[in-house]
């Protein structure tokens, strides 16, 4: 015989009022445990989105001086670098320690080419790599496969009247025109993409890059991490994470954090109440209990034990049933909500689920444990 | 043992205060037997609650083997009622959750005594309940759960065994058990105070102190 055995005959006793707390507070940490799941997954949905929108990391030639832009971002002159960046460069980036965060690497040149009296901007890019950096571009015609076919912008399009499948001269070599790039009011509409080596060879600057584009996927995001690691890499680029798209990320990801945290406090406080009343009544029942205990010698802490061992128990078992309930519901609310599925039960989040019930019960069973524990026995005794 | 020194004690209601016991005084010597004999509200419980430890007097002092026992922390004090007092009300008072085993050890199980079920047996085995040790209280009659708060009450062996109607519950015959199982506990050297308002119980105790109006009559 123990103390904890007047806490579970206790609860036996009141089995039906203990299954109704218990429901309400495991209801309250099932909604706790959905929110998570599905808030952190889509946490990793947006990440994965916004990751996917483009380059985060901008490797370019160490350079003196300011010459030639695109899109925004300096890139150096060939005629002031004292460094080059070699196509062998890419592939090196590719072998950092979070390779695993990288989702694309997009190596490029750009440079002007004069051919039949027009100016040309060429920008020779990897086109499958190219084309998960710039998740947004849009364009009719078909994909460039072949090393002759090009993807040219709007503006060249319209000025020399071509269309998909239309022939575009450059320095006496005929290419396919695949596709026409929809407006999209940037450099890219008066620019030719071709294929990197193609880019090269026209340029005379065979097997080198004017800078790589790197897309990294990071849920944490240790961007300044991979920048150090692409940095070691090449000593002799200048790597440059975009800060925009990185505070954006975080931004975006804490406000889905912050609507979480705070809808799951006041479902917890309301859990508190639930507790609280419900263990404020029960004492109450039994004050004349209470009364006897404290008559026959158990001392103020003896009680207070007595009552907060049952809201261990009940808080407990809640805390396990809301993990159960939550992580089903969240199994069956994902594909509804964000389109994707997946969740697993995760044994951290029962850890999790279970602690915060455990907390919410003993904090919410405090005031009653020591009202009760305060209670004179002989008072308490003539209470019927 | 028991000294009680011009005991006051007033309760107060809706305001109004009245006095309950009125300048008591009293002196019960170790293994006596004592019964407490009044009218219905002259103050009879009162006096035994307080030597209980479970109500502070007004006024007047309180001492158990010298201790001034409401000189005593709150603590304390618990500890007095779980090692001096045995209690046994007329209402039985045992938890209907519990069988007659665990009520009877529940004096025990806050100090975690080694043979807590051996000693339950044995105080059962005293009020003769022994073989009815895991019946819980609504599968026994009225006297029986009369012996089982009785057996609560002597577990952890008290000196003081204080006894509130225990028979009034009860009818005559079994009351006659209950009181010859508190003369038996009485020869084992148990001090038995019992309040009652059976006179002719009371007379076959050694002494009889009768309470009026909140004073001792002699």
């Amino acid at each position: 015989m123990r103390l904890y055995h007047i806490s579970l005959g206790n609860l036996r006793r009141r089995k039906g009022k203990m299954i109704l707390l218990s429901l309400g507070l495991s209801i309250g940490i099932a909604v706790v445990i959905a929110m998570i799941g599905i808030t952190s997954q889509m946490k990793k949905d947006v990440e994965k989105k916004l990751d996917e929108y483009g380059a985060n990391i901008i490797v370019s030639p160490k350079s003196k001086g300011l010459s030639l832009h695109y899109g925004g971002l300096h890139i150096g002159d060939t005629s002031y670098d004292i460094e080059e960046l070699r196509t062998a460069d890419a592939r090196r980036v590719r072998e950092i320690k979070n390779n695993t965060n990288i989702s694309a690497v997009a190596p490029k040149i750009i440079g002007t080419y004069k051919s039949s009296g027009r100016s040309y901007l060429l920008v020779g890019v990897d086109f499958p790599s190219e084309l998960v950096v710039k998740k947004w571009w849009q364009w009719s015609g078909k994909t460039p496969d072949t090393k002759n076919d090009v993807l040219i912008g709007a503006m060249i399009a319209k000025n020399l009247n071509l269309a998909p499948g239309n022939i575009l001269s450059l320095g006496g070599q005929d290419y396919h025109v695949a596709g026409v790039l929809k407006e999209n009011a940037s450099q890219d509409d008066f620019s030719v993409f071709l294929h990197l080596e193609t880019a090269q060879q026209l340029l005379r600057k065979p097997d080198q890059l004017s800078m790589i584009e790197v897309s990294a996927l990071c849920s944490a995001c240790p961007i300044d991490d991979i920048v150090a690691q692409i940095s070691e890499k090449l000593p002799y680029a200048r790597v440059s994470p975009v800060r925009q798209a990185v505070a954006l990320r975080m931004q975006t990801v804490e406000q889905l954090m912050k609507f979480s945290v705070a809808i799951s406090v006041v479902i917890i406080i309301i859990g508190a109440l639930i507790v609280l009343i419900s263990m404020l009544s029960s004492v109450n029942e039994r004050t004349k209990e209470i009364g006897i205990l404290r008559a026959i010698g158990f001392r103020q802490w003896h009680i207070v034990r007595v009552i907060l061992f049952e809201a261990l128990v009940v808080s407990g078992l809640s805390g396990i049933a809301g993990w159960i309930i939550g992580s089903v519901s969240t199994s069956l609310l994902l594909p509804v909500v964000t389109g994707t599925g997946g969740f697993l039960f995760n044994p951290s989040l029962l850890a999790f689920a279970a602690g915060i019930a455990v907390c919410t019960g003993i904090l919410s069973s405090i005031y009653p444990a020591v009202k009760a524990s305060r209670l004179e026995p002989l008072e308490a005794l003539r209470y019927y | 043992m028991i000294e009680m020194k011009e005991i006051k004690k007033r309760f107060s209601s809706n305001g109004s205060s009245f006095e309950t016991l009125k300048e008591v005084t009293i002196h019960i010597g170790q293994g006596e037997f004592v019964s407490i004999v009044g009218q219905s509200g002259s103050g009879k419980s009162t006096l035994l609650s307080i030597i209980g430890g479970i109500t502070p007097p007004s006024e007047g002092k309180v001492t158990v083997d010298s201790i001034p026992i409401y000189e005593l922390p709150i603590e304390k004090l618990a500890d007095y009622r779980r090692e001096y007092i045995g209690f046994v009300f007329q209402q039985f008072h045992l938890l209907s959750y519990l069988t007659a085993g665990e009520n009877v050890m529940l004096p025990l199980c806050v100090t975690k005594h080694r043979d807590m079920e051996e000693l339950a047996r044995s105080a059962l085995r005293k009020v003769g309940l022994e073989h009815k040790m895991s019946r819980l209280p609504s599968q026994l009659s009225g006297g029986e759960q009369q012996r089982v708060a009785m057996a609560r009450a002597i577990v952890n062996s008290p000196p003081i065994v204080l006894a509130d109607e225990p028979t009034g519950n009860l009818d005559t015959d079994t009351g006659e058990d209950i009181f010859s199982l508190l003369k038996e506990l009485n020869k084992d050297g148990h001090t038995i105070i019992l309040v009652t308002h059976n006179r002719e119980l009371a007379e076959r105790s050694q002494r009889i102190i009768t309470v009026k109006d909140g004073r001792l009559m002699t």
